[in-house]
């Protein structure tokens, strides 16, 4: 029992391990509430969009001495927009359209990178730094999830009409593309501090897998909200014990405990349904 | 303090004025495809239940969504109470096709139903105590009480109907446009969506309904009205209609 207990809490005897756990509960979390909506609306194309076209504003923060975070955020919220004015104007499909963009912002991010000196100081944009998180980065994460948490909050039943009945919405003077295009903006902020904890490739994990398991147990939004910040939450915990004891990648451990989370939820829910 | 929906707040009908006036509509969708509906003209008088009947894609949806504000229109001028097109989103409930739901999404019944009180309630507050009543009443009145705490996708298509038509009611709406109602659903389902028209029409309320379901319009409502080719192609008084139909 010692041992387990002694397994448990080791790794949090050190500063950088304590400060990459509050950072990965407080993105989990909130990719979890966020990402139930990126689950029940079908968004998980465009969050996916949105976590890569952030790189090419991290290399040109970068290369200008910037701040990282700021540069990915602008990049961010410059293809929310994008995407909600290409939905409204192109002839393309939308699918289509973002799929042309983003791999070409996506492409001129990797270009930029590569004519830099330093490759390897941007790889952490790919795969997250989590253990590098310092205390300051942590006040904007908690800034990030609070700004977030409460507009979800209070634009709740908005949000959550116009995700199933648009029609209805729009009959009794709710905007839904207005709507869309903040919960985009919203989107856009979380990505920006997850990419931080699992990097640019792994972001979207964070946002479908949580709220994936989620729906297999809850019935309503809010609790599948709820369940979903929980399941990240556990699995951001687990990853990181994993992480430590076995000296492997933060992210891809914390992806992966989620996907495990994920696979036993189906499984239940499939054995209950029986 | 109510913050409404696009900063609107309910606004009074033109005393006597029609439920539905319509003058020299037309709407066009794309222009390479013509005309969606042209030079349509209609008066619907208030506390009318009529039925808008025609093939498929002459029309009729369309029509129904202009009048809701959901789809612009170019030529024409409609006057809805003898106000514009969403000039108060309280005076009007719009019912869609079933399939323009997503049933999948995880929500119960009633707070389902619960969204027909939206107009009412506004931005940043939730719903009252009242809210809850009215809602509660109006699905024992659909029967649809005890499958209240349902999730909307373990319904049946009739039960489904009736969700639409509680949460329609519970907005206290003036005009209401149905669009299909009767199609796919149990014969008690299409008794009863008839039979709470009737109790609106008593109330003063007016329905405009698009439907595939010729039979018995006579008995369910007042006025049946015929789109054609994007054309309303007649109008007739219930009356009227039978005994044409007899003459065929």
């Amino acid at each position: 029992m010692d041992a387990v207990i002694r397994w448990i809490f080791e790794p949090f005897q050190y500063p950088f391990m304590v400060n990459a756990l509050w950072a990965s509960l407080l993105i989990a979390g909130t990719c979890g509430v966020i990402g139930s909506y990126v689950v029940l609306r079908r968004l998980a194309f465009i969050g996916d969009a949105l976590a890569h076209t952030a790189l090419p504003g991290v290399v040109v923060a970068y290369i200008y001495g910037w701040s990282l975070v700021s540069g990915a955020l602008a990049a961010g919220i410059f293809t929310a927009f994008g995407i909600s004015w290409m939905t409204k104007k192109s002839s393309l499909r939308e699918d289509t359209a973002i799929g042309v963009i983003f791999t070409a912002m996506f492409a001129l991010g990797i270009l930029l990178m590569s004519k830099l000196q330093s490759f390897r100081d941007l790889s952490h944009i790919l795969f997250g730094n989590i253990l590098g998180v310092q205390a300051q980065e942590l006040w904007l994460m908690s800034g990030v999830a609070i700004t977030v948490l409460v507009t979800l909050l209070l634009f709740h039943k908005e949000l959550e009409l116009t995700s199933f009945d648009v029609l209805h919405a729009e009959v009794i003077g709710i905007q839904s593309n207005r709507l869309r295009t903040m919960l985009l903006v919203l989107l856009a902020f979380t990505i920006v501090t997850s990419i931080q904890v699992v990097g640019v490739v792994l972001t979207s994990a964070l946002l479908v897998t949580p709220a994936a398991a989620a729906s297999f147990i809850a019935k309503d939004l809010r609790r599948m909200m709820v369940a979903a910040a929980i399941i990240g939450a556990i699995s951001a915990f687990i990853g990181l014990l994993i992480s430590y004891h076995f000296a492997v990648a933060t992210g891809a451990a914390i992806v992966l405990t989620c996907t495990a989370l994920f696979g036993v939820l189906a499984l239940v829910s499939r054995l209950r349904k029986r | 303090m109510i913050f409404h929906y696009s900063g609107r707040t309910h606004v009074d009908s033109v005393p006597g004025a029609a439920a539905i006036d319509i003058q020299g509509l037309q709407v066009i969708y794309d222009a390479s495809q013509g005309a969606a509906l042209q030079e349509v003209t209609l008066h619907v008088p208030a506390g009318c239940r009529a039925a808008l009947i025609g093939p498929n894609g002459a029309g009729k949806s369309t029509l129904l969504k202009t009048l809701a504000g959901l789809q612009p229109y170019h030529e024409g001028q409609i006057r809805i109470y003898g106000r514009q097109v969403r000039a108060c989103h309280h005076r009007v409930a719009y019912v869609p096709q079933r399939g323009d739901i997503d049933w999948r999404f995880p929500i119960n019944l009633q707070r389902f139903v619960l969204t027909g009180r939206y107009v009412h309630i506004g931005w940043f507050r939730g719903p009252s105590a009242a809210d809850y009543t009215l809602v509660n009443d109006t699905m024992a009145r659909l029967g649809l009480d005890a499958v209240a705490s349902r999730q909307i996708s373990d319904l049946s298509g009739g039960q489904q109907q009736r969700a639409l038509l509680a949460r329609a009611i519970v907005q206290e709406a003036e005009l209401l446009l149905l669009d299909e109602p009767f199609n796919n659903v149990d014969p008690e389902t299409r008794q009863l969506i008839c039979t709470i028209l009737g109790e609106l029409q008593q109330q003063g309320r007016t329905s405009l309904v698009a439907t595939h379901d010729v039979s018995r319009l006579h008995e369910d409502f007042d006025l049946i009205i015929t789109l054609h080719a994007s054309q309303i192609v007649r109008v007739q008084s219930t009356h009227e209609y039978q005994h044409n139909e007899m003459d065929a």
